[in-house]
Formats: structure tokens, C-alpha cells, sequence
């Protein structure tokens, strides 16, 4: 399965996925609702350091948070040359904590147990009627999709390039779509004609 | 939810994510790479309504958040939606209702220009006006300079509301899901 989960396992991937993403709300509430420099200091500094600890390997990491260390640069390129050093602080480190936290979960923690944390975090929602195990089910369909896409998309280019049609983007999509929304007609059916009914 | 609302919404999640996956169009002279990936907005709203439009996208933003790489250029996980471009994550859910309440309203009489307009105000109007305060907010540059440096993507999105428009009008006709 592709993901951005790292498959060498560190001992922060056995933190169960629900104890990191609370980590993570609170981290994330707290380093936007504070202007105290010394509780921001002490964020930043757990942020820089938990991947260290966990000896994350640099590249996985890099290529995850380095679109976002571009932009955080250009912010404080930006508040600096309006001569507002306070944002420039404030805004590198309250986007750099929660985006390092943030990529340090999803190196550490497998897709599967992420949704598994969400569809207990959803849970309540069962009282409005959403199901968690429809949703899952719905998830799971959907990575499947994926590879499927793909598939017809190759299929539906030999097919136009016999017509030179290859390139044209409509004449693509456009039977991609209504093989697609067939092939999902079917499974519904498939799926209805066993009996399925979400619990 | 019914059986066929989860089939369509995982569709059109995959179809937004394969989207991301698509090389990027690197324009001369615009720094930003223009993904394809908005265009899974208008689709997902045009062709399958407001409720499975927005149902959709919450799925390809749910996966995204628990970490595979969906996003344009292999990016996800739930930074994302915590960094400075999180109002815009959000905007696409709301942005493929809006367009999908549109065209559903129009769909008697829908033709290429009132779903470009129905893919405008989703795509485009619902995802900048939730992505564009957020960003100005959480980057504290303030509303007017975020709304100046998102404009680079205005054309992109354009050319994508005018494909979306074409698509839809051409979905309609040949394999209808709104009204059905």
C-alpha cells in the first residue's frame, strides 16, 4: 500500500494513534492560543526534538515538511521586511510546531490506524446517523478505487490513441467517467444483492 | 447513507486523489504549480449533487488526513489541515456542496456556461472564501495580502471550472446520477 507511513518501525510508531493525535490537538490549540514566550519556546522545542528522538530518517521528513518550511520562510522574509518581528516569531513558531508534529504522526502511524482512531473519535456521530463502520467501509472503497482509476485510465488512452485522441483531456475523461459511474452502479448493486446494510 | 451514496463518494474521492496524483502543470512565469486536483471539487458537486458531492470530498479529505499521500505533489497527513492552508482543505468539502446545490437547482435546464457558474461558485468562490481568511489569519498577513498571493491560482481554476462545465453538461446527457 502506498502511504506516507515509514515501514522501519520506531518505537513511536507503537504509540497508539489515538494518544498521538491528542498530543497533537492539544500541542496545536495551545501554540495558537499563547503569545508567552517562554510556553511557545517549550512547544517548538518538543516539536524539533520528538523526531530526533524517534531517529526519523531525514529524507521521508525533509520531503514532507519542506513545502511548508518554503512558505514559513517567505512569511518571515514577509513580517520582517515590514519590520514586525513579533509575527515573524509568533507565525514560525506556531506553523512550525504543529507542522512538524504533524508530519512526525504520519511518518509514525499506519493509515489503518489512523482510521481507526477517527472512526472512534466519530463515534458520537452515530446519534446523528453516521455509521463509523459505514465510513470506514466507504474509506476502504475508495483507496480501492484508486489503483482501478488508474487502470481504465491506461485502457481508455490505448483506446483514443488508434483515434490520435490521446492527449484531449475530454476525450478521456469524458468514458473514464461513464465506465467508472457504471462500475460503481454494479457494485452497488452487487453489494445490495448480499444483504449489506452498513452495521 | 445508503449503499449507492458510499460507491459514489468513494468514486469521486478516488477520482479527486487520482487528480492529485496527475503531473503538475508548471506554468512560465507563475511560481505555483497548477494541479488538477480543485478540478475533483467541481466534478464530484456537478455530476453527483450536493449531499454525495460534499460526502466525496469529506472521504478524499478523511484519507488524506490519516496519511496517504493525496494531496498535489505526494502530500498529506493532518498537517494540513492545522498549517496555513487548512481553510482551503475545508473549503472543498463546502465547495462541492455549493456547486452540487447549484446544479441541482439548475438541472432541468443545465447548460455549459450555468454549470461553469455552478462550478465557480463552488470551486473556486466557497474553497477561496474559507481558504483565504485562514490563511491570512493563521500566516497573520492579514486578509488583503492572502486574498493578492491566491490569485495566482484564479486562472488554473478558471480553465478547470470551464473543463468541469464541459464535462458535466457532457455527463449529463450520456450517464445522468442527479435526479435518477
Amino acid at each position: 500500500m502506498f502511504e506516507i507511513c515509514l515501514s522501519r518501525v520506531t518505537w513511536l510508531h507503537r504509540v497508539p494513534a489515538g494518544i498521538k493525535l491528542s498530543v497533537l490537538a492539544v500541542a496545536g490549540a495551545a501554540v495558537f492560543l499563547t503569545d508567552d514566550r517562554r510556553v511557545l519556546a517549550g512547544l517548538v522545542g518538543f516539536a524539533f526534538s520528538l523526531p530526533l528522538l524517534a531517529w526519523l530518517p531525514l529524507r521521508p521528513l525533509a520531503r514532507q515538511v519542506l513545502p511548508a518550511a518554503v512558505l514559513i520562510a517567505a512569511l518571515v522574509v514577509f513580517h520582517l521586511a515590514l519590520g514586525d518581528a513579533d509575527s515573524a516569531v509568533l507565525v514560525a513558531a506556531r506553523l512550525s510546531t504543529v507542522i512538524l508534529l504533524a508530519v512526525t504522526l504520519t511518518l509514525t502511524t499506519r493509515a489503518s490506524a489512523m482510521v481507526e482512531a477517527m472512526e472512534r473519535i466519530l463515534a458520537p456521530l452515530r446519534f446523528v446517523g453516521v455509521s463509523p463502520a459505514k465510513a470506514g467501509f466507504t474509506l476502504s472503497l475508495a483507496i480501492r478505487f484508486i489503483p482501478v482509476l488508474f487502470a481504465i485510465t491506461g485502457e481508455i488512452r490505448e483506446a483514443q490513441k488508434v483515434r490520435g485522441l490521446e492527449r484531449s483531456v475530454v476525450a478521456v475523461a469524458l468514458p473514464l467517467l461513464v465506465r467508472t459511474l457504471r462500475m460503481a452502479d454494479d457494485l452497488s448493486e452487487a453489494i445490495a444483492a448480499r444483504a449489506y446494510d452498513g452495521d | 447513507m445508503t449503499v449507492k451514496d458510499m460507491v459514489y463518494a468513494a468514486l469521486f474521492a478516488a477520482v479527486t486523489a487520482a487528480l492529485g496524483l496527475l503531473p503538475m502543470v508548471v506554468v512560465p512565469m507563475v511560481a505555483a504549480p497548477i494541479t488538477a486536483q480543485s478540478l475533483g471539487v467541481m466534478l464530484a458537486g456537478g455530476i453527483l449533487g450536493a449531499k454525495r458531492g460534499a460526502l466525496a470530498l469529506a472521504v478524499f479529505t478523511a484519507l488524506a488526513a490519516a496519511g496517504l499521500p493525496l494531496y498535489a505533489g505526494g502530500r498529506g497527513g493532518i498537517g494540513l489541515f492545522l498549517g496555513p492552508t487548512g481553510g482551503f482543505a475545508l473549503g472543498y468539502v463546502l465547495g462541492a456542496f455549493l456547486t452540487g446545490w447549484l446544479t441541482e437547482r439548475m438541472w432541468s435546464r443545465l447548460n455549459a456556461v450555468k454549470a461553469f457558474v455552478a462550478g465557480v461558485a463552488g470551486g473556486i468562490g466557497m474553497v477561496y472564501l474559507l481558504g483565504i481568511p485562514w490563511l491570512g489569519a493563521v500566516a497573520r498577513i492579514g486578509l488583503h495580502k492572502a486574498f493578492i498571493g491566491s490569485m495566482v491560482f484564479l486562472p488554473g481554476d478558471l480553465l478547470k471550472a470551464a473543463l468541469a462545465a464541459v464535462i458535466v453538461v457532457a455527463i449529463k446527457k450520456a450517464y445522468p446520477i442527479i435526479g435518477k
